[in-house]
């Protein structure tokens, strides 16, 4: 036997459905990125050092772009070159900021002043170069003693942690949307501190001893911790 | 004049006094079935049977050719595609368009079933070829996915799929009305700063379930098309839900299973209960992983879900054998349920 629905009510439980899951979607399901004090508008002369990262453009139509920035937050980021060959992630040495160049002329590592942006010295292509370097020995050895940084990030939930003489503690936590993740973490050179990107393309300082989150920058790549010269 | 459908005249004979419910319900029975996308139009009834007469093997040779000369017509357009302005690709989808319009307007007074078909596929195409035109014209070359051009596409499309839906209330006219609709409900999302990506599944479930019901209370047209449309829509909202939602995603698509299962019941739907079968073996096993991982191992899975669809389809066929016996019973019961 077919029974059928009166046409008025099953208009309005079809507009119900529709409209009401619309609603729902557009109220909850718009949970925004976390947000944290940010360091350019407060800055924290106490962060030491200088902050690399490469941010590319979506765009494409420059490429990628070196930016240095104060982890202080004390002058905002400045780019030092774009362009489309440029790849990989920065390195720190010896207060220089190197990036590689991939070109028709091959691969090559280029060092650059921090503060003026100029090419201080260039390096022939060799083995690994032009691939994520690995992690530098970061800060200094009292940030190794300090013990190994990670991050971990399930369902908007995230947590950077500190594994220390076999133990291992939540440094700072932050919810989010399912898909908001913590990247990588780094320490400062002096220790006290960590670097985090997190996945709204966003650098964050975060002091290890309380916890503290604040913004570095946006728009950005993952970062390296450098020392100013 | 137009054509109606045996529910709607049931329904204005018992609203009018000429039947009672259990009248209406013995004719139901009577005519041994719902509604279905295959019932005829009075159009298609009132055609000489000689003119319906047209051997299915030359129908499907010349849909084979259809799709033959569309594919070439593609392929060599793909040659050139790229090389064309983004306006003279619009351009041409939008004559592509017109020209399906016309194709169908041509056959539109045919009453013969195959011309319902080919007027139901062309207009399908020609809401197809009308959305992707606003989507070439407003795309920018290059340029990544962005949600404007989609919106408008699909609001054109609605705009043209409803009128055309009205006109000729097909199967592949309803599709083209939902498609359209949801395609540019789900583009409108993507204004949005941060597109809730992970929700598209339950709008599209949303949007399934709503097509089920408005095909029940006999607004979409032809409703055993509507309801399947609808069923399967759902169903893959729900599926969809299930990758950024597991359990969610899970335990929506069990609840749709059972509400089909209850509706194909209830309402006498036959062939919702078979979509709600199908479904069944879908989603049993990925309730059993979801909610106790672990516990089974594949084998055990598999026969979980083999018995799922055997129950399911044991629960088809008694539906299905229950419908096609009450016209032998209804007749004579009639009158005594109306004494």
């Amino acid at each position: 036997m077919s029974r059928r629905l009166d046409p008025r009510a099953a208009a309005a439980v079809a507009v119900v459905l529709v409209g009401g899951t619309l609603a729902a979607i557009l109220v909850f399901g718009r949970l925004s990125y976390p947000s944290f004090p940010s360091l350019q508008e407060r800055p924290d002369p106490s962060v030491p050092g200088l902050v690399a990262y490469l941010h590319w453009d979506e765009r494409g139509d420059d490429g990628a772009c070196l930016y240095v920035v104060p982890a202080s937050g004390e002058e905002p980021p400045r780019s030092l070159r774009c362009g489309q060959e440029l790849s990989g992630q920065p390195l720190w040495s010896g207060g220089e900021v190197a990036v590689d160049v991939h070109d028709r002329a091959g691969v090559r590592r280029l060092w650059l002043d921090p503060s003026s942006g100029e090419v201080v010295r260039e390096e022939a292509a060799r083995d690994g170069m032009g691939e994520p370097p690995r992690p530098l020995p970061q800060g200094s050895s009292s940030s190794a003693a300090a013990g190994e940084l990670r991050t971990r990030s399930r369902d908007g939930r995230v947590e950077l942690l500190l594994r220390r003489g076999g133990a291992e503690q939540a440094v700072a936590t932050a919810s989010g949307p399912r898909d908001y993740h913590w990247w990588s973490a780094a320490w400062s050179p002096d220790g006290r501190y960590a670097l985090v990107t997190d996945s709204a393309q966003r650098l964050l300082v975060v002091r290890v001893a309380d916890g503290l989150v604040r913004l570095l920058a946006e728009d950005a790549g993952e970062g390296v911790w450098g020392r100013a010269r | 004049m137009a054509a109606r459908s045996l529910e709607e005249a049931l329904d204005d004979l018992v609203a009018g006094g000429v039947l009672s419910a259990a009248q209406a319900d013995a004719v139901r029975a009577a005519m041994a079935a719902e509604p279905t996308a295959a019932e005829p139009t009075a159009a298609e009834a009132a055609a000489p049977a000689a003119d319906r007469g047209i051997h299915p093997a030359a129908e499907a040779a010349a849909w084979v050719g259809a799709v033959l000369a569309a594919a070439a017509g593609i392929t060599a357009a793909a040659a050139f595609w790229a090389d064309l302005t983004r306006w003279a690709q619009s351009a041409l989808l939008g004559l592509t368009a017109a020209a399906l319009l016309a194709a169908g307007v041509a056959v539109r007074d045919d009453a013969r079933p195959p011309a319902r078909r080919i007027l139901g596929v062309v207009w399908f195409l020609a809401v197809g070829a009308l959305g992707a035109a606003f989507v070439a014209g407003l795309s920018e070359q290059g340029a990544d996915f962005s949600a404007l051009p989609w919106t408008v596409a699909g609001a054109a499309a609605t705009a043209l799929a409803v009128p055309l839906w009205r006109l000729h209330p097909s199967g592949p006219q309803l599709t083209a009305v939902v498609a359209s609709a949801l395609a540019t409900m789900l583009a409108a999302l993507g204004h949005a700063e941060r597109p809730p990506v992970e929700l598209y599944g339950l709008l599209v479930w949303a949007a399934g379930a709503a097509v089920v019901v408005l095909a029940w209370g006999g607004l979409a047209r032809p409703a055993g098309a509507g309801r399947l449309l609808g069923a399967l829509i759902a169903l893959a909202g729900a599926q969809a839900l299930t990758f950024p939602y597991a359990r969610w995603g899970v335990l929506l698509g069990v609840a749709t299973v059972v509400g089909l299962l209850a509706l194909g019941g209830v309402a006498g739907h036959v062939a919702l209960t078979g979509v709600a079968a199908v479904a069944l073996a879908v989603f049993v096993p990925q309730a059993l992983h979801a909610f106790f991982p672990g516990s089974l191992n594949a084998s055990g899975t598999l026969f979980l879900s083999g018995v799922a669809l055997l129950a399911g389809a044991l629960a088809t066929i008694r539906r299905a054998r229950r419908v096609h016996d009450v016209p032998e019973r209804a007749p004579a019961r009639a009158p005594e349920e109306e004494s």
